[in-house]
């Protein structure tokens, strides 16, 4: 049954900014199917509160060209002045034929992080005043197995994320950044210097290049809350009090070597995810959750469920009971809003230069992503010696090609005196 | 041993739940935090948020202001430790600083200070403006004082803050001359009283910040009712004696006063006994809470030298009988802290048979040190013939983990020297009971004042050769050199070896009675400037006489006169001994050329002359000749009895110099007013002169200053670690290009350990490290031979070992990251090799290599 709900929309005046968590599903499934529940199942796997991401996703990066605290400070106002307006902005129905239909929104969202840079740079300078205000667990990137780039040498002061429904929205954005049209009309903004954009796109069944579904397990509100709850910064997370209510970004740009995985067989490609291609369905021989998902994993080290290098037997080993922190697996999970790239052909060759523009927010980015990164991913010993890294990489299907951490600050949207990262300001 | 933190995670993460490798949860995620912060640029004190106890307070009216003035130093100094523990504690500060903060997972409270020795410190001012003109003249300011001495920390956990205060209050009234004293003692120890409570209540706010059920609130409400009770009263369990010391040591270090922990087991394990009897704490439990005092000890560490603040000026630390500028080689102590923990050894008794000391605390100190990956707290252990194996099979798995700790330390060649050096004033109990600081330095703990001056064994030989002139600048300039000592004999008319010697010797006597000259002049000034009324109130003597540490009123004081270089200067003998006097294979005048050019470096070229700048005419070739053949002279430290020897007459000389010198008549009139000044109804005072043989870190800092030696080493290039054996040359290759040998100067243990087993050893109670570094895959069961070898006298009085492969270091040079957890011997402490500057990180690669 195909039941059309009004897409959700991204939430400006709430607490976090917007284009992490939202759009959201509500938990609650729509009046319509209150008495279907067909639906009613179908919605909680599919939806309830969950994000419901815009088609296009456009990822920038760029470095401040400012050299004191005050002229940083202009500079992040004015930034969140153009973001506001482009958040706000209604489509244009400029030179738009009379009967064609546009919608009433894009879904416009963009989503500002700092990199560690901002705070100190990696030559132990302090550049702007601020590095006592660095989130705790923000720094550069470090590189890990599968990385074929220095994060160290690709790290920025600022990402931006832009997402909408449409894809010339996503491009008229990023031009705006990168050819300084984002300031004041008339006059060339310099103060930024764009250093990346990546384009990508989002499929309506959510497949990924891959052809699995990507995030089908991902976190989602109706369960406890959890999506907020892994997500954003509390009071008691022992970060700086201006960062609560922000959240830890990874990411990362993945290519996928198609051809070679293409060649594997399907029942191949199952064990080295882990899941069965059309379904989705875990490998384990027990599973969990809404619509059964969710894999179990009794023993870490027992084959009989799925090859222990199997990607997400590697990525959320999902053992019982607390580990030497004291902290449960699925503890360690994050929201992963990935969306595939299509850069044409690599430059000078005739392969195709595609993958994912992968995105994982977190509340703790050492906790949530770096911890299962390095010591379950990419530990050949994990979960016992010998085992391997994650096959997906230790077969080169994948490999990393850029990425950083950042920092989100809260939002900036929910008063008209708010601006990107004010807090970093006030004395 | 791990390289890295990620291979250290990855291999606790292997381990079954009660491994013995594995910290507990709440250590792993304090450990997990600190790692992160290693790598972060430490946030520090801004000057002017310090500022001055009263100049431009506005917050003070001018009357206060003038009262303040008026107040005798000493009380102004007590007032600036508790202004100081206000600035810090003011979250507005603290914020910006990192100097107040409490983590839910702690169960040890308090913040240790960025202040290491290399970076310097903040202390707020209490000086008048004239006051401190008059006291740079002496090179001194409120930022003076040096610590470097060992507290009574144990007085501190049996009898309390306040019990001390009302003696104070006592004795100010029985004793009006000294209640300026008294009374700074008092206000001191509020302030610290004081800065605890501080901390009781941020754990209270901390804990209301944490979701109902976190079971870490119920943890912090106890260690704030801990820092309510403590230290004002005596602590009553061994987790309040771990936090009285703790929270003691960070005021210490707040105050300009960076002073080590000493005989920590010996002080816990009274507390630690009495909770398991009462059965109020398990060995699982006391060892979680040793982990979190090691990490609060290690957590203000640095792994990138970029980050590396200097905050030194000309009057830091100034060592107690110094005059002049404090300049010293701050490049190389980014990460020492002095936090030095003694452990093991014999108890301080009288008796005719020495008792072992080691008990369970003594084990649980190395298990901390063992399986956290830390810089600091330095491990001291003592070990004597009866220390059980035990110790020593858990002392070599721990210096096999890679962090250089522990330092060993043999009690009956340290005691000796002790009770040589204190000429019948040092007790056999007293001497028993001695620590170590700074570096290794031991004293009587908790007793002790003390200071340190080097004698340059090397320079010697330089101005034996050169007419009391140094070599390291001859040249155009200043031609023979820098003249510094009497005008000896030039070198042709030294025709037999033992003239040559007699000379070292004149030089040798005139650097001795220069340094006990200064010390008698200099003893005391700082009393007026930096008094030390906190430090005083744990430093035996002080209280019972009234007087404060700076002003004479220790029990004993130790002065330790360092000879430093001496495996270069034996090195240089031998080959000055055998190719000059005894196989005349070159002249002493040639020798002399090439070496006042540094091996022809220094050469003038002109009008197709190659010639030196003064003394006579050698060519290139030659001068190449003859380096190549001192360089292949045998070294001392590898068991070669012709060599060592010359290094252990080197060291009695030095002995009998020291003593000489000081009973000379010259010194007697300064000694006897300085007795005069200093006697009291309690004690008198004694200088003890504890000989030593110690670089520290400074080896290559005292390398700079020499010219090259005739060794075969360049002029101005690093010497050895303390009494280690010699690195290779900085111009030759640490790995030989030859595919096979690992490291180009090999040796064993046991043939070394021969260059050390003499009575010279036992005259140098200050102490003498041997450094050795050790391949990663040296066999346990070997080690631990080798240690009951040193335990049982058949080595020198310490040794350390840094463990790593040549391939590990050059490694880590190109990629610093993967091996942020190799950690080297300092000389004196325990230092990350990434955070090293090249020049350290060469000298460390060049250290010999000892195999199995």
């Amino acid at each position: 049954m195909i039941i059309n709900f009004p897409l959700p929309q991204p939430i400006v005046n709430g607490p976090f900014q917007t284009g992490i968590t939202d759009p959201q599903w509500p938990v609650s499934p729509p009046e319509i199917i209150l008495d279907d529940e067909a639906a009613k199942e179908q919605y909680a796997f599919e939806r309830a509160g969950r994000i419901d991401p815009q088609n296009f996703l456009t990822v920038v990066t760029a470095n401040v060209n400012v050299d004191t605290k005050e002229s940083l400070c202009s500079l992040f106002k004015s930034l969140s002045s153009f973001v506001k307006a482009q958040i706000t902005r209604l489509p244009d129905d400029n030179h738009i034929p009379v009967l064609k239909e546009i919608p009433k929104t894009w879904r416009v969202t963009i989503t500002v992080g700092l990199g560690s840079l901002l705070f100190i740079t990696a030559d132990g300078d302090d550049r702007f005043g601020i590095r006592h205000l660095k989130p705790r667990w923000l720094r550069t990137m470090p590189k890990v197995t599968g990385d074929t780039f220095d994060p160290s040498k690709t790290a920025t002061d600022l990402i931006f994320l832009i997402s909408s429904d449409h894809p010339y929205v996503n491009i008229s954005i990023a031009r705006a950044l990168s050819q300084g049209n984002w300031g004041q009309q008339g006059i060339k903004e310099k103060r930024i210097i764009v250093k990346t954009i990546d384009q990508g796109f989002s499929r309506p069944d959510r497949r990924e290049f891959l052809r699995f579904d990507d995030g089908i397990d991902n976190l989602s509100n109706s369960k406890d809350d959890e999506l907020d709850k892994f997500v954003y910064v509390t009071q008691s997370d022992g970060e700086p009090a201006w960062a609560t209510n922000g959240a830890y970004l990874a990411w990362r740009k993945i290519r996928e070597n198609l051809p070679f995985w293409e060649a594997f067989a399907n029942h191949e490609q199952e064990k080295m995810i882990g899941r069965k291609k059309d379904s989705g369905v875990p490998l384990s021989r027990e599973v969990s959750g809404p619509s059964g998902m969710a894999p179990v994993y009794p023993n870490p080290k027992d084959k009989a469920d799925g090859p222990l290098t199997a990607h997400i037997r590697k990525v959320q080993p999902r053992r019982p009971g607390t580990d030497l922190f004291g902290v449960a697996d699925l503890e360690r999970r994050f929201l992963r809003r990935g969306y595939p790239y299509f850069d044409g052909l690599e430059t000078g060759t005739d392969k195709i230069a595609c993958g994912l523009l992968f995105l994982a927010f977190t509340r703790n980015l050492r906790k949530q992503f770096e911890w299962p990164v390095e010591s379950w991913q990419t530990n050949p010993d994990f979960p016992e010696p010998g085992t391997g890294i994650d096959i997906m990489y230790g077969s080169g299907v994948l490999s990393n090609v850029s990425g950083g951490y950042y920092f989100c600050p809260p939002s900036f949207m929910n008063d008209k005196d708010a601006f990107l990262g004010m807090a970093l300001f006030k004395h | 041993m791990h390289h890295n933190d990620v291979d250290y995670w990855r291999y606790l993460t292997s381990l079954h739940t009660g491994h013995i490798d594995l910290p507990s949860p709440r250590v792993c995620r304090l450990l997990e935090r600190i790692f992160q912060r290693w790598k972060e640029k430490p946030l520090w004190l801004d000057e002017n948020d310090v500022g001055h106890l009263f100049l431009d307070r506005n917050d003070l009216s001018e009357e206060e202001r003038d009262e303040l003035a008026k107040l005798p130093v000493s009380i102004r100094k007590s007032l600036a430790v508790k202004r100081m523990f206000e600035v810090i504690t003011n979250p507005f500060i603290a914020e910006k600083a990192g100097s107040f903060s409490v983590d839910p997972d702690e169960l040890v409270l308090g913040t240790m200070p960025p202040f290491s020795v290399g970076q310097g410190k903040e202390f707020v001012l209490y000086l008048t403006e004239d006051e401190r003109l008059t006291a740079m003249l002496s090179y001194l300011s409120e930022r003076s004082p040096m610590g470097h001495i060992v507290p009574n920390h144990e007085r501190a956990v049996t009898v309390g803050f306040n019990a001390i205060i009302n003696d104070c209050e006592k004795l100010a009234a029985k004793n009006p001359d000294q209640e300026n004293f008294y009374t700074s003692v008092k206000l001191s120890l509020e302030a610290v009283i004081f800065f605890a409570s501080q901390y009781a209540e941020e754990a209270k706010r901390v804990a209301a910040t944490l979701p109902d059920g976190d079971a870490r609130i119920s943890s912090l409400i106890a260690a704030a009712q801990r820092l309510i009770k403590i230290p004002a009263q005596k602590p009553d369990t061994f987790i309040e004696a771990v936090q009285c010391i703790y929270i003691l040591h960070c005021a210490f270090h707040w105050t300009a006063e960076i002073v080590p922990i000493g005989r920590l087991d010996q002080i816990l394990f009274p507390f630690y006994e009495r909770d398991v009897r009462n059965g109020i704490l398990t060995p699982t439990a006391a060892q979680e809470i040793l982990d979190c005092f090691w990490i609060k000890l290690g957590e203000r560490a640095m792994l990138n030298r970029r980050h590396i603040e200097n905050r030194c000026t000309a009057t830091d630390g100034v060592l107690t009988g110094f005059f002049g500028s404090s300049n010293y080689d701050q490049g190389g102590l980014a990460n020492q802290w002095m936090q030095q923990i003694t452990i093991g050894g014999v108890l301080p008794n009288d008796e005719q048979y020495v008792t072992d000391a080691s008990n369970a605390v003594t084990r649980m100190c190395i298990q901390s040190s063992r399986r956290l990956p830390l810089n600091s707290p330095t491990l001291d252990l003592r070990v004597h013939t009866d220390t059980p194996q035990d110790i020593l099979e858990l002392a070599a798995q721990t210096l096999l983990s890679g962090g250089a700790h522990p330092v060993l330390l043999n009690d009956d060649k340290i005691i000796k020297g002790l009770i040589e050096g204190g000429a019948g004033k040092i007790s056999l109990s007293a001497a028993r009971n001695y620590a170590c600081d700074g570096c290794y330095e031991t004293m009587i703990a908790g007793e002790s004042e003390f200071s340190f001056g080097f004698v340059s064994a090397p320079e010697l030989i330089e101005k034996a050769l050169n007419r009391g002139a140094g070599l390291a600048a001859a040249g155009p300039i200043h031609l023979i050199g820098t003249k510094d000592s009497w005008r000896t004999e030039a070198a042709p008319d030294i025709t037999s070896w033992d003239k040559f010697l007699k000379l070292i010797k004149e030089h040798m006597v005139l650097s001795c009675h220069r340094y006990i000259n200064t010390l008698m002049l200099n003893y005391g000034n700082k009393v007026n400037v930096c008094p030390s009324p906190l430090l005083s109130a744990f430093i035996g003597g002080c209280i019972e006489s009234g007087r404060d540490l700076t002003d004479g009123g220790a029990r004993y004081h130790v002065f330790s006169p360092l000879l430093t270089g001496i495996s270069t200067a034996a090195d240089s003998l031998y080959a000055i001994k055998k190719l000059v006097f005894e196989e005349k294979e070159l002249s002493l005048t040639e020798l002399l050329t090439a070496l006042s050019t540094n091996w022809g470096a220094g050469l003038i070229h002109s009008n197709e002359n190659v010639l030196p700048a003064l003394g006579i005419a050698v060519s290139p070739k030659r001068i190449d000749e003859i380096r190549t053949l001192c360089n292949d002279q045998a070294k001392f430290g590898f068991g070669n009895k012709e060599v060592d020897v010359l290094a252990w007459d080197l060291i009695n000389t030095f002995c009998d110099c020291v003593h000489n010198t000081f009973s000379s008549s010259v010194h007697q009139q300064a000694y006897k007013a300085l007795q005069n000044r200093y006697n009291n109804s309690v004690n008198t005072f004694d200088i003890s002169l504890i000989p030593g043989v110690g670089t520290f870190e400074q080896y290559m800092f005292s390398g700079s200053f020499l010219g090259a030696s005739a060794d075969g080493r360049r002029s101005g290039d690093a010497i050895a670690s303390d009494l280690s054996p010699a690195p290779v040359h900085r111009d030759i290759a640490a790995i030989p290009a030859n595919g096979v040998s690992r490291h180009a100067r090999v040796g064993t243990l046991e043939k070394s350990f021969e260059s050390y087993v003499d009575s010279s050893m036992n005259r140098l109670g200050d102490g003498a490290p041997a450094d050795y570094n050790l391949p990663e895959d040296y066999p346990v069961d070997q080690l631990v031979a080798r240690l009951r070898d040193f335990a049982n006298g058949n080595g020198g009085s310490i040794s350390t070992y840094t463990v790593a492969d040549p391939a590990t270091f050059a490694n880590a040079q190109k990629d610093p990251d993967s091996y942020n957890l190799l950690r080297v011997r300092m000389g004196g402490w325990t230092e990350f090799f990434i955070c090293l500057f090249p020049e350290h990180q060469e000298q460390h690669r060049r250290r010999p290599l000892f195999i199995s």
